[in-house]
């Protein structure tokens, strides 16, 4: 018996040290593109929004140029998923709410928007529930997040397929994912041609339950500090696409810019100005240099 | 509780450790204990259906005793009677209540009178149909005098109840589990190192074989009408590997963890895939349901005494009622149906006990007939899975209809990532191969290296669980 034990605990040990090899491989960035931001501690200041601004928007040259305004102190994180795990909806706010620390009070909140975002099938809680991993996190600030890693909505292999091998990005400690892809002209213009082909931008049907919760989020985080909506710039053609579907979709957020007196930001004017991975992601370097322009406007709204 | 959970990862050890550090003195105590943490095991999913094992173990034991008692025919057909109502009331209710209701209300409606009456929304307890089997037997074999009944509650209702086999079998004889109840467990060695070893592949088969076949099986199920039939025909094999590891990988941590506590479980799978015909399938497929059917139905019904006919009718009636048992759906039945048509002929011709060894039992490779019977087994099965996974009869068939078209010979359309769950279930069969002479596939597994090479194994075992386990399903034979 007591030998038996023994022998267990030597293989418990072993088994605790391989388990933490595990652990820490979610934290290094390059295998898990989200562990990082469900694991980091309370913030101050969010980038929230799809997978476009988990790409597109640079926390690093945002705070670089928002600490220099003695108004804010604090660095902001960006807490964007994806758009199946992120829009806007019960699930992503009640993440939000866990991610933000109570007693900020002059925090920036960057809310990114597009049709896709707000745009529903009637059936959205369910949906969100049953695709977003959120809604099995009771924390988004613990360290380590085991709810995260022993309960997998993606296996392990394909983490490290995916997002090793075929995918190579890079999630950043400031929740900034840098995708390290092939950007040539002509692979930019498949990916792009692949994205319209399947559909995409086609037939979004507003939400009331995605607009009910974005303005919720408005309404929370203007609590704690400045809000922003921001529409990001897209390909042209996605933006015409965008167009089409959902023509009301700026009217639309001016007026609840309009409601809560919060900023509204639209880039998707300045489409020209950027490149993108697939019509949609900003390449590495746009997001750069959109990060700047997307602080500057920030800090002249501050200055007016 | 899930075998596959953080919770019973903090549950087995504390337990462990209590049985065989604080409750080991006294019997009483061990059995005692055992039931208490059963109950915990069981009341963790839902504590209001503990009074369901509960009352059906009372029943039992009452009906046990009444039975040892009574001399009197008709009275002792009475209470084998109370016993079979009750449990099979239970079964009626929870599992197929529903079922009736709607297929007598469609009956009713294709014949010109429709009825009007609204389903229940039952909730099936867990484990129902192998608990209620269990005790069935013991009721049965008292009944026919070939147990003694016990007047031990606490044996009887850690019989019951015992957690490991609990809510997915192996569906436990009385004669086998019950009277290891009555005898002090002392712990060994070896048994305990080979259960831990069982319990260790029976993770590996679910959580890396099992859950990454689910991901691609539901996946393609799911889709069905749009893809071709060579990509059915994978989703058919990756269901078959799935519900396989599924249900074995779960009967290899409920035997192996019942050796940690010093219990010897009846084997319930012996590498079915290897089978050459189907009758050698059944008596390598859920072993223990198998033998119960064989029992306590087929041999009451005459078994393979009188003429053809006969066997024919019992054969039938056993695999669609087998069926049944798997749940209420035509899916289950026709599945059963199928298997028995594709038994019969072997048991007409006599040639269904023809391979009673497991398959190149002196070789390292089967022949080429062998493997050609090995081939058309599993093909065999493969089509009888279809119905099994299917959402309903028409489902099957149009999935059948699709798989057996030209679309066959075409590349099947399936993600790029399905290739890493098809290579982990080569590597998979080829283990199964090589340890298919055991009781489990890596029970003799570098037996006879040195210490440091069989640890390596372990780790590296235990270590591709963890970085190969696919999404967390849960076992499917839970719903049964």
């Amino acid at each position: 018996m007591k030998q038996f034990v023994i022998k267990l605990l030597y293989f418990t040990i072993g088994m605790i040290f391989l388990f933490l090899f595990y652990i820490l491989s979610f934290s290094n960035g390059q295998i898990d593109f989200y562990y990082k931001r469900v694991s980091s501690p309370l913030q101050h200041s969010l980038i929230v929004g799809s997978s476009r601004s988990a790409q597109g928007i640079i926390p690093s040259e945002i705070s670089d140029h928002l600490n220099r305004h003695s108004k804010f102190e604090r660095n902001i994180y960006n807490f964007s998923f994806a758009a199946s795990y992120s829009p806007y909806g019960e699930v992503y706010f009640n993440s939000i709410k866990k991610k933000v620390d109570s007693l900020t009070r002059n925090g920036v909140f960057i809310i990114t928007v597009d049709p896709g975002s707000i745009s529903g099938n009637g059936n959205e809680l369910e949906t969100d529930r049953k695709l977003s991993f959120l809604s099995d996190l009771e924390s988004v600030t613990a360290s380590p997040n085991l709810r995260y890693i022993f309960n997998p909505r993606q296996p392990y292999w394909t983490k490290l397929l995916y997002n090793c091998f075929f995918g190579k990005g890079y999630l950043h400690d400031d929740g900034w994912l840098e995708m390290r892809i092939p950007n040539d002209s002509l692979t930019r213009h498949i990916r792009l041609e692949m994205k319209l082909r399947s559909k995409y931008g086609i037939g979004y049907n507003i939400s009331a339950y995605r607009l009910n919760y974005l303005k919720k989020t408005v309404e929370y985080l203007k609590k704690f500090g400045s809000v922003y909506i921001v529409v990001m710039p897209n390909h042209p053609v996605v933006q015409d696409r965008f167009r089409k579907s959902v023509p009301m979709f700026t009217d639309i957020m001016e007026e609840i810019s309009e409601y809560y007196n919060v900023e509204f930001l639209d880039f998707s004017k300045h489409a020209d100005k950027y490149e993108y991975t697939d019509g949609t992601h900003l390449t590495s370097k746009s997001a750069k240099s959109f990060s700047n322009e997307l602080a500057l406007k920030i800090l002249k709204t501050i200055k007016n | 509780m899930l075998f596959n959970s953080f919770e019973f990862a903090v549950f087995i050890p504390i337990v462990f450790l209590l049985y065989w550090f604080v409750f080991n003195r006294n019997i009483k105590m061990q059995n005692l204990f055992l039931v208490i943490a059963s109950y915990i095991f069981y009341g963790w999913w839902d504590w209001r259906f503990l009074s369901l094992i509960l009352f059906s173990t009372v029943i039992d034991y009452f009906v046990g005793i009444a039975l040892s008692k009574e001399k009197i025919r008709v009275k002792r057909k009475f209470f084998l009677f109370v016993s079979i109502v009750v449990n099979i009331s239970f079964l009626g209710f929870f599992k197929y209540y529903n079922f009736f209701l709607d297929s007598f209300i469609e009956a009713f409606t294709l014949l010109g009178y429709p009825i009007n009456a609204s389903s229940l929304n039952i909730i099936l307890p867990v484990g129902i149909s192998f608990y209620t089997f269990q005790t069935l037997s013991y009721s049965i074999d008292v009944y026919r005098g070939k147990l003694e009944s016990t007047k031990d509650f606490l044996s009887f209702a850690a019989y019951v109840s015992f957690f490991p086999q609990l809510v997915a079998g192996p569906i436990e004889r009385a004669k086998n589990l019950l009277p290891q109840f009555y005898e002090k467990r002392y712990f060994s060695y070896a048994k305990a190192v080979d259960g831990s070893k069982q319990i260790l592949w029976g993770f590996f088969k679910k959580m890396v074989i099992a859950d990454n076949c689910a991901e691609y099986a539901n996946q393609i199920f799911s889709n069905s009408d749009n893809l071709p039939g060579s990509s059915l025909l994978l989703g058919a094999f990756f269901f078959a590997f799935q519900i396989y590891g599924d249900f074995s990988g779960y009967s290899d941590i409920a035997i192996g963890t019942s050796r940690l506590f010093g219990f010897n479980l009846m084997r319930n799978f012996a590498f079915p895939y290897f089978s050459r015909d189907i009758a050698e399938f059944w008596r390598r497929w859920h072993i223990s349901l198998s033998t119960w059917f064989r029992d306590y139905l087929y041999i009451p019904l005459g078994g393979s005494r009188g003429g053809n006919w006969i066997k024919i009718r019992n054969t039938i009636i056993i695999f669609v009622v087998s069926g049944f048992w798997h749940g209420a759906n035509w899916t289950f039945i026709v599945w059963g149906g199928l298997n028995a048509l594709y038994f019969i002929p072997l048991l007409i011709r006599k040639k269904n006990r023809i391979n009673m060894e497991i398959v190149a039992n002196q070789n390292t490779l089967p022949s080429l007939k062998e493997f050609i019977q090995m081939l058309f087994t599993f093909f065999l099965t493969l089509i009888a899975w279809v119905f099994f996974r299917a959402e309903n009869v028409g489902h099957a068939f149009s999935y059948l209809n699709t798989l057996f078209s030209l679309s066959l010979f075409t590349f099947p359309v399936i993600n790029k990532l399905a290739v890493f769950p098809l290579i982990f279930t080569l590597f998979f069969i080829v283990i199964e191969w090589l340890g298919r002479r055991d009781e489990y596939a890596i029970q003799n597994i570098a037996i006879t290296k040195p210490k440091w090479i069989r640890w390596g194994v372990y780790f590296v075992l235990t270590f591709s669980i963890i970085v190969l386990m696919g999404q967390g399903e849960t076992f499917i034979y839970f719903q049964f």
